[in-house]
């Protein structure tokens, strides 16, 4: 993936303010409460003044504002401590507002990508692995937060303490502040050009971290193999390969902020230092009290926490920028597959005309020319050596796959046109290898139809050949079958993965050898039950395209298509193709001899 | 897709106090470091709490003296505190961040390395994300308490500490009033603390949650797309995501009541402090220096409490973090080398007495006291339905289980008795399901060891994968994670030539089902025979050409040993495998004669 930054605009992509559009009320609410937060601050040292100069015995600000009352101490002191008192409910009201955004968009961000990715194309996944997106999806999206809640508060913060305590500040000695504040601008200056190298020292580990995950999980998720092969020593010796890149990025980053965070410390602390000296030589000379330049003292106190917080929030916004960079990644990536808008209750016809494939611009043609066809209710058989392009053809069917040339027609609609929802839900495919959740077997065979009801589910479970290896499991339909089937044989999956596609009682059913760990009989038996129609009444006979290397069930099919290097090369029914004494006989001699042996000794 | 339920972890928990104690043993190898850390922290301290002496100094002894030179000196000398006490910051922040990041680097180099020594059982048991967690965000966790600076708190105690004897120093009597507002200030912080601690465990508790979602219905993204289940998921996905906002949103109104009622104590403990001073003041016992230089002391001794509680939420969640941590550590390995291992060999025979095995004993055995033994240079084939138990016994061999009863003899000594790594570097293993990783080629032919080109060509040249090889672009081709970017038949090609490649004395195959095309499975075949050559084997076998081509053939029925013997006994014996084998013959009748 390339970096976006630079670049204009793209469809999907987020920008900062993109993300708190929607919270501007709250966060111009926080932003009020804020204000009253500080100017309850702004009082403090004021006060502070006030009871010094009370002490000096000279004429309290307080008793300017207050005409007719008599300032003591106490009441200057009450003043004080009421002030920090309402601050402070005031001070939660503001944080709540402002990181409750934060929380906001963290959770609008993460639905917003899981929904983006949840269209997104299975090739997709094969590109990014999961731990790469994953780690985008946590630790990036918190860095976002941050952003979003804790450096926008700590900007806000800073802009009013600045802009309230300089004008008082500037009232009470106007060369005295000027001459306190002069680091100030070094130190902002300093902020802006580490910045730049904070981005890149941030960039760099973040993208170490990932390529750890993406090691991480590939190694779990082939851990079985890590043990047969006795690579676990090899293994440890790769991860601390990557390992150490994410320490040396993290290192580098480390020695930026600590050197960073002590420098901006300092620079406050040096206009204490000049207040220090010139504001002495200002008070020597009379030309300010000592109460004034406790108060200019204490002000430089309370503008070292925003000042400091500058340092933070450029450390946050560039984490936090990187980050967004990262998730704009996934946001505009485009979905291959588009939708289209044709809705209709499907017959079953399926036809193909003059279909070319091919994965990559550069690679060579998976699918050459290509045309087939077939009618509602029929079994077709597509077989061929691997590499003739079965399985790409299946793939698609079910549009996981774009055609380069050609066309695919669904009942005469071109299949690019049909609204997926209404496809998916009458056109299924099941792979050789399907996917299961590590809910329960019932769930993983109603993912489509969770409203299915238990005679329908034992149904399908007959259909397919499971009725038997249910007696077996401890919970029956609520056993679960852990992650991805783990508990379950390959032949059990597969005929889950089956049961599963045939409860949603589709008008068209691709198998892409789907039954290749089941032995030939039960497949046989399984393709017959689905000619008979669906178990529960229905009698529509779905469509059944079926890609196998077995051929067990080809003597039943209606038609078979036989292909050889992404063309057709013969077509007809078995009777037919066995007179020919091409690609077919030759395929189908051999398969017998491992139907036998497959049935008998798998 | 309900979530599942949480797997009982092992370990029993720890205390916080455990965890400490462990985590204080961890740090300790990095002790001069962070000695050398701490070190800084002394004078860090001390001139942090010089700068508001000094100001008073400055107000009384120059300003209200009128003396200008006393104003320069103190002044000067603030500058040179301030300069100083800066440069022991930083340099502490450095040695306690590399220190910081050095032990997170070697905590996630142990919990992987753990992780590879681990038994098969635990993988399955164990949902890949939640150990993907241990290994990086918990270990993440761990990193934020020395990047945050939260492990300063030490530091911050110090200077805590250190604040309250100076002020008592300065003056007894003002440092008094501080019992007004100290006690208020303990109650409320151990009070929300409380809070907080329950709130940020709600919050980890919920973001696992998520976690794991989200690991999983990535993974079988495809799968919900064209069951057209993604909007359930999406929905399930985002009542997990509010509640977790929700969660969140008490965790932030503990967190800000702690800020404002520290800042609230703050401010009031100064008014206590000025209305006490006042009189004191008036007394003639406190000059207005120091009355300034107590209020501005106060005024940085609540900015580390403030942070405190910021800081002690990343504590919790590092004792968290390193309390999973330690929980994985502590995973008992059920499969381990024996203290004093014997050297593993194998010259002679492989033995199997009386095994009996089952992956989980309520479910039943899936091995039943079976027998046999295996010559050097033999070549044995295992034929049985699924569920028969012939894929268990490699398993067993390579000791990824123990059995519950028997024993394996490698040259008549027990496996348990020897060095795993060992044991299983005697073993060449091609298996049905061929998984390549990420990296090049020629990593996943070599696995780690050093091997000159002309072998690995050689290699794959009699496994007949040379080509696909010399396609894709050489030895130095990547290879996609998993090995995507291969068939199923490539992978197994490739399999076969990195046993080859191993050559190591004991071969176990297991053959794979019918699910490759017929060129594929002449190439497969001819590698087989290449890689049977000298080599003592053990076959799971589903091709007859193979089982035919064995010495031996064991015939296994629903975990028990059936029939034994050659093929040409066991057709005379006319009993299951001799009905297999009459099958196929009455099949290939109806088929051209094509064996190769």
């Amino acid at each position: 993936m390339n970096t976006v930054s630079g670049q204009p605009v793209r469809q999907g992509q987020l920008r900062y303010r993109d993300l708190l559009s929607p919270y501007k009320r709250h966060l111009a609410w926080g932003a009020v409460l804020l204000l009253l937060t500080n100017f309850c601050n702004l009082i403090g040292p004021r006060l502070i003044n006030d009871a010094i100069s009370l002490l000096e015995g000279e004429q309290p600000f307080l008793a300017k504002a207050m005409p007719g009352v008599t300032v003591t101490v106490g009441l200057v002191a009450s003043v004080l401590a009421t002030a920090a008192l309402v601050s402070a409910f005031v001070r939660v009201a503001s944080r709540v507002m402002v990181f409750n955004v934060g929380r906001d968009v963290e959770r609008d961000l993460r639905q917003r990508l899981f929904a983006h990715l949840s269209v997104m194309s299975p090739e997709y996944f094969q590109e990014n692995e999961i731990g790469d997106l994953m780690n985008r999806m946590t630790t990036d999206l918190n860095n976002i937060r941050l952003l979003a809640g804790f450096a926008l508060l700590n900007v806000v913060n800073s802009a009013f303490v600045f802009s309230g305590t300089l004008p008082l500040m500037i009232g009470v000695s106007g060369e005295l502040t000027l001459a306190a504040l002069a680091p100030f601008p070094i130190m902002m200056a300093v902020a802006q050009g580490i910045s730049m190298e904070m981005y890149r020292r941030v960039r760099k580990n973040q993208e170490n971290l990932s390529k750890l995950t993406a090691k991480v999980q590939e190694n779990l998720t082939g851990a079985h193999l890590v043990r047969v092969f006795d690579q676990g020593q090899a293994e440890i010796e790769r991860f601390a390969k990557v390992n150490d890149e994410v320490y040396g990025s993290s290192l580098r980053l480390a020695t930026l902020r600590a050197i960073m965070f002590p420098f901006m410390g300092l620079m406050a602390l040096l206009g204490t230092a000049i207040a220090l000296a010139y504001g002495g030589k200002l008070v020597v000379e009379g030309a300010i009290s000592v109460g004034d330049f406790v108060e200019i003292n204490a002000r430089l106190m309370q503008l070292t926490w925003p000042a400091l917080a500058l340092g933070f929030i450029i450390s946050v916004y560039q984490r936090g920028k990187a980050s967004l960079d990262r998730i704009n990644q996934i946001l505009t990536a485009v979905p291959e597959i588009v939708d289209g808008e044709h809705r209709a209750a499907i017959a079953g016809q399926v036809r193909v005309a003059n279909f070319s494939l091919r994965y990559s611009p550069e690679a060579e043609r998976s699918l050459e020319n290509l045309s087939l066809q077939a009618e509602p209710g029929q079994l077709i058989g597509v077989v061929g050596k691997s590499g003739s392009g079965k399985s790409s053809l299946l793939r698609a069917l079910s549009r996981q796959r774009l055609g380069e040339t050609g066309g695919i027609k669904i009942d005469d609609v071109p299949l690019e046109s049909w609204d997926l929802q209404s496809l998916h839900a009458q056109m299924v495919v099941v792979p050789d290898e399907g996917f299961l959740f590590s809910s329960s077997l019932r769930e993983n065979i109603a993912l489509g139809r969770p409203d299915a009801s238990l005679e329908e589910i034992q149904g399908v479970i007959e259909l397919a050949g499971l009725g038997s290896d249910l007696t077996h499991f401890p919970d029956g339909l609520d056993t679960v079958v852990g992650e991805r089937g783990i508990t379950l044989s390959g032949g059990q999956r597969q005929r889950v993965c089956l049961a599963r596609a045939i409860l949603m009682r589709p008008k068209i059913l691709l198998l892409d050898d789907a039954m290749s760990a089941v032995d030939a009989e039960t497949e046989s038996q399984i393709l017959q039950g689905l000619r008979a129609g669906f178990a529960d009444g229905d009698r529509s006979r779905p469509t059944v395209i079926a890609v196998s290397h077995r051929l067990a069930a080809m003597p039943d099919a209606d038609r078979i298509f036989v292909l050889d290097q992404g063309r057709l090369v013969e077509e007809g029914r078995h009777q037919d193709l066995m007179k020919t004494e091409g690609i077919y006989t030759e395929l189908w001699g051999k398969a017998q001899i491992q139907k036998k042996l497959g049935g008998g000794f798998d | 897709m309900t979530e599942r339920p949480a797997t009982s972890s092992p370990t029993v928990e720890m205390s916080d106090r455990q965890v400490l104690a462990r985590l204080w043993g961890e740090i300790n190898t990095y002790l001069r470091s962070l000695l050398l850390a701490a070190s800084f922290y002394l004078p860090l301290v001390l001139g942090q709490l010089a700068q508001p002496l000094i100001v008073g100094r400055t107000i009384d002894e120059g300003m209200r003296a009128g003396e200008l030179g006393q104003v320069w000196f103190w002044s000067g000398l603030f500058l040179a505190v301030v300069i100083f006490t800066s440069l022991c910051q930083s340099t502490q922040m450095m040695v306690m961040q590399w220190t910081g990041q050095r032990i997170i680097r070697d905590l996630r180099h142990k919990v992987f390395s753990k992780l590879q020594k681990l038994h098969i059982g635990y993988f399955e048991n164990t949902p890949v994300g939640k150990m993907m967690t241990r290994v990086i965000n918990d270990t993440e966790s761990l990193a934020e308490l020395f990047a945050s600076g939260a492990v300063t708190i030490v530091g911050d105690l110090l200077f805590l500490v250190g604040t309250l004897v100076m002020l008592v120093l300065v003056d007894v009597n003002l440092s008094g009033s501080l019992l007004l507002t100290l006690p208020v200030l303990a109650v409320g912080v151990a009070f929300f603390r409380r809070l907080a601690k329950k709130a940020f465990q709600e919050v980890r508790r919920l973001l696992a949650r998520i976690n794991a979602f989200l690991q999983e219905h990535l993974s079988g993204m495809t799968t919900l797309q064209l069951f057209e289940a993604t909007g359930r998921a999406r929905g399930t996905f985002n009542a997990m995501n509010t509640n977790y906002m929700i969660s969140t949103r008490q965790a932030i109104f503990v967190d800000a009541s702690i800020y404002a009622f520290v800042e609230f104590i703050s401010t009031s403990t100064a008014a206590v402090v000025l209305y006490f001073g006042a009189g004191l003041e008036h007394q003639g016992a406190l000059t207005v220096g120091v009355l300034v230089a107590f209020v501005d002391a106060l005024g940085r001794f609540f900015i580390p409490i403030r942070e405190l509680s910021n800081k002690y939420t990343i504590f919790q969640s590092a004792l968290v973090a390193a309390e999973r941590i330690y929980g994985l550590l502590d995973t008992e390995n059920e499969i381990r080398s024996p203290n004093n291992p014997e050297q593993a060999k194998f010259h002679n025979r492989l033995d199997l007495r009386n095994i009996t095995f089952s992956y989980q004993p309520e479910k039943g055995p899936v091995l039943r006291d079976v027998n046999f033994s295996l010559q050097a240079g033999e070549h044995l084939a295992v034929v049985g339905h699924t569920g028969s138990g012939k894929s268990t016994l490699s398993k067993l061999l390579l000791r990824l289980y123990d059995i519950q009863n028997g024993e394996i003899l490698l040259d008549g000594a027990n496996i348990n008795r020897l060095d795993l790594s060992e044991l299983r570097s005697l073993f060449s293993v091609v298996p049905q399901e061929v998984m390549l990783f990420s990296g090049t080629v020629r990593d996943n032919l070599c696995f780690g060891q050093n091997q000159s080109d002309a072998r690995i060509w050689e290699a794959l040249e009699a496994c007949q994968a040379r080509d696909v090889i010399e396609k894709l672009g050489g030895l130095d081709a990547a290879v996609q994670p998993r090995g995507q970017n291969f068939s199923m038949g490539e992978r197994q090609l490739l399999a076969f030539a990195r046993a080859l490649l191993a050559d190591r004395p004991l071969l176990i195959l297991d053959e794979a089902t019918a699910s490759v095309d017929r060129a594929t499975e002449r190439k497969l075949q001819q590698a087989t025979q290449q890689l049977l050559q000298g080599r003592t084997a053990l076959i799971i076998a589903h091709r007859l050409s193979t089982v035919t081509q064995c010495d031996r053939i064991l015939v296994l029925h629903r975990g028990e040993l059936v029939e034994e013997g050659s093929h040409e006994d066991l057709l005379r014996e006319n009993g299951r495998y001799a009905a297999l084998v009459a099958l196929q013959l009455r099949g290939e009748r109806s088929a051209p004669e094509d064996r190769s």
